[in-house]
């Protein structure tokens, strides 16, 4: 471009090109077959999808969002997760190392959370780096009691739990994790360094019952309103382990998030061969939908909700008739009977049998809208 | 050399321009125009997509020339001497049944004060409350030559408007004796930052992982750039020359 007759170079030139390129040809038919083909795929194993997908690890996760992503079973070394949105990742036997990038990554509640914490700490604090190495080799009765020392002594708690962590990660004795984490359990952590010390734990160690069970426990209770925990303990609903199911199971059902994901979580809560835990979803479900009257569907022989694996007869629901007049009042009862359109008029006088009926249609009403098999008597009540 | 391309002008659309500077003038302007605007993409067996942006950068790369300090769009800069105001928020209720002469008098704050005659029932309730005004800058100037579009935390983030109607991005004056000079202005999102939403579906997503990794394979395909890295350039304009 010659310039020479102008006084700049840039005079009132106008850079306004526009290609005739349009949004469906930049993304081509077999992309779009190919998206619409992966989501009728029922495959959720990240690194099967990402075969199905033909994505490059290397490359094609940078800068992506990925969080509440589940990164279960899956290798993750090689990765390059720079500049990613990770928060919240949760995964079961998750095989990552320094091959995985996460240069840049945002990774607060992940199951990276806890390595980058680690590493960073120990990075700056040399001396203690070396005392876990020690502590991990050394003989199992001295490592249990020095860390347990540790632990409950005053001094430097912050220090002692990322030694205890450490160790946990790094010794290969089962006795002395358990022990650690029975220790932990007594000493205050930050929220968010606590769960995403679990998160680790189930990642590295998802087919050890004897981490698994207290991690869950751990995370039923301190963190039932975290979208992130609920995912995590939803992935060990179908666990071999039957306590490690029981944990989830009972960990799911107390989660602010279970009635926002019971297409999910429903088989295999409703079928779970753990009476607590069936116990325990007729009551999350009979609070909810029996409000102050929850308590009519408490057990006659036990003080828990009835677990609809046993038959529900004439004689047990007048008992939990007799019972439930000491936890349900009558004007609570009556709310209960106008709002699920129980016409008691039409019934027996006697108030026992009054309250044994409107118990069985609460549970029909349970038992219609939330499929839960109960096996109900079904014939007139006698006194 | 004029160079300049939108890869997808129904969803961004940059135009960039130099104008005539009068002969006394060393400075000059460079002015951009950019809309961005979701937009709609049609799949198989049904499928629809909508497709937006969260965030986008604009890059400004020059050589031969430099910016002129002072005069970047969308630079709100800080007053150097910081105060710090705290006002107390204030709630009072008074239930008083003295029948007795005289006024009572409450001292919210230094300002308000509450009188009533308490020879009859007193009920009185004051709220002293706060406004907080909140400024955001759609085009914010950032480090490096670069402006990041954004929406308001408080409004959709969806980037959907004209940002820029023929604004001076930044000013520039060449450098001496330079020989080559080129100003280059490109427009990129990063791939986190782009909205793919699944308006009509024969199937819903069933994981969250099946939302996600359907969001690079569309960042991926959108992009021009070879290898994908993801980041998706949408526009790139450039005018070079040399003396």
């Amino acid at each position: 471009m010659n310039h020479s007759s102008e006084s700049s170079p840039f005079q009132d030139r106008l850079c306004h090109l526009k290609t005739d390129e349009s949004l469906e040809e930049r993304i081509s038919a077999a992309t779009l077959e190919l998206a619409a083909r992966f989501l009728s795929v029922e495959e959720t194993n990240f690194h099967e999808q990402i075969k199905f997908l033909g994505l490059n690890p290397k490359t094609d996760f940078r800068h992506a969002d990925l969080s509440y992503m589940d990164f279960s079973h899956s290798d993750l070394r090689g990765f390059d997760f720079t500049g990613a949105d990770l928060r919240g990742t949760i995964g079961v036997n998750v095989r990552w190392d320094s091959t995985t990038k996460l240069f840049d990554a945002e990774t607060a509640d992940s199951l990276f959370a806890y390595a980058i914490q680690r590493q960073d700490y120990f990075r700056s604090n040399v001396e203690q780096a070396e005392r876990v190495e020690r502590l991990a080799t050394d003989y199992w009765a001295n490592t249990i009691i020095t860390i347990a020392t540790m632990l409950e002594s005053e001094k430097d708690k912050a220090a002692s739990l990322q030694i205890a962590k450490a160790v946990f990660e790094d010794t290969k004795n089962s006795t002395v994790r358990f022990s650690i984490l029975m220790h932990m359990g007594a000493v205050t952590d930050s929220r968010e360094e606590q769960k995403a010390f679990i998160y680790n734990l189930l990642a590295k160690f998802g087919d050890d019952p004897s981490v698994l069970r207290p991690a869950l426990s751990t995370l039923r209770y301190q963190y039932f309103n975290d979208l992130d925990a609920f995912n995590m303990m939803v992935k060990f609903l179908d666990h071999s382990d039957s306590q490690v199911r029981s944990a989830a199971v009972s960990g799911v059902l107390s989660s602010s998030h279970f009635f926002s994901s019971l297409k999910e979580v429903w088989d295999p809560i409703v079928t779970s061969t753990n009476p607590m835990a069936r116990r325990a979803l007729v009551g999350r479900v009979a609070r909810r939908e029996l409000r102050d009257s929850a308590l009519l569907l408490e057990d006659d022989g036990v003080v828990n909700y009835v677990d609809y694996r046993e038959p529900l007869t004439a004689l047990r629901l007048m008992s939990m008739a007799r019972r439930s007049f000491n936890r349900v009042t009558r004007p609570e009862a009556d709310r209960l009977g106008r709002r699920l359109n129980f016409d008691s008029q039409v019934y027996d006088s006697d108030e026992e049998i009054e309250r044994a009926r409107l118990i069985r249609h609460s549970l029909k009403f349970i038992r219609d809208k939330y499929s839960i098999p109960f096996q109900i008597y079904d014939g007139e009540f006698v006194k | 050399m004029v160079k300049t391309g939108n890869s997808i002008p129904t969803l961004v659309d940059l135009s960039v321009r130099i104008p005539k500077k009068r002969e006394d003038e060393t400075e000059e302007e460079v002015r951009v125009e950019l809309r961005v605007h979701p937009a709609q993409l049609d799949g198989p067996n049904d499928l629809e997509f909508s497709v937006g942006l969260k965030r986008m950068t604009l890059s400004m790369d020059l050589s031969g020339v430099e910016p002129v300090p002072g005069s970047r769009y969308g630079e709100p800069t800080k007053d150097n001497v910081a105060t710090h105001e705290r006002t107390l928020s204030t709630e009072v209720s008074v239930e008083s049944t003295d029948a007795g002469g005289g006024s009572v008098k409450l001292a919210i704050n230094p300002e308000l004060t509450l009188k009533a005659d308490t020879s009859s029932v007193l009920k009185k309730k004051s709220n002293v409350s706060t406004t907080e005004r909140k400024v955001h800058h759609r085009v914010r100037a950032r480090g490096n030559l670069l402006w990041e579009i954004t929406e308001p935390p408080w409004e959709d983030p969806t980037l959907d408007l004209t940002y820029m109607k023929d604004e001076p991005l930044c000013k520039i004056a060449p450098i001496d004796r330079a020989n080559s000079k080129s100003v280059e202005v490109s427009a990129y999102a990063k791939q986190k930052d782009l909205i793919f939403d699944c308006k009509k579906s024969p199937i819903p997503f069933r994981t969250p992982n099946h939302k996600k990794l359907l969001n690079i394979l569309l960042s991926k395909a959108l992009s021009p750039d070879e290898p994908f890295v993801g980041v998706v350039t949408f526009s790139r304009s450039a005018l070079s020359f040399e003396d």
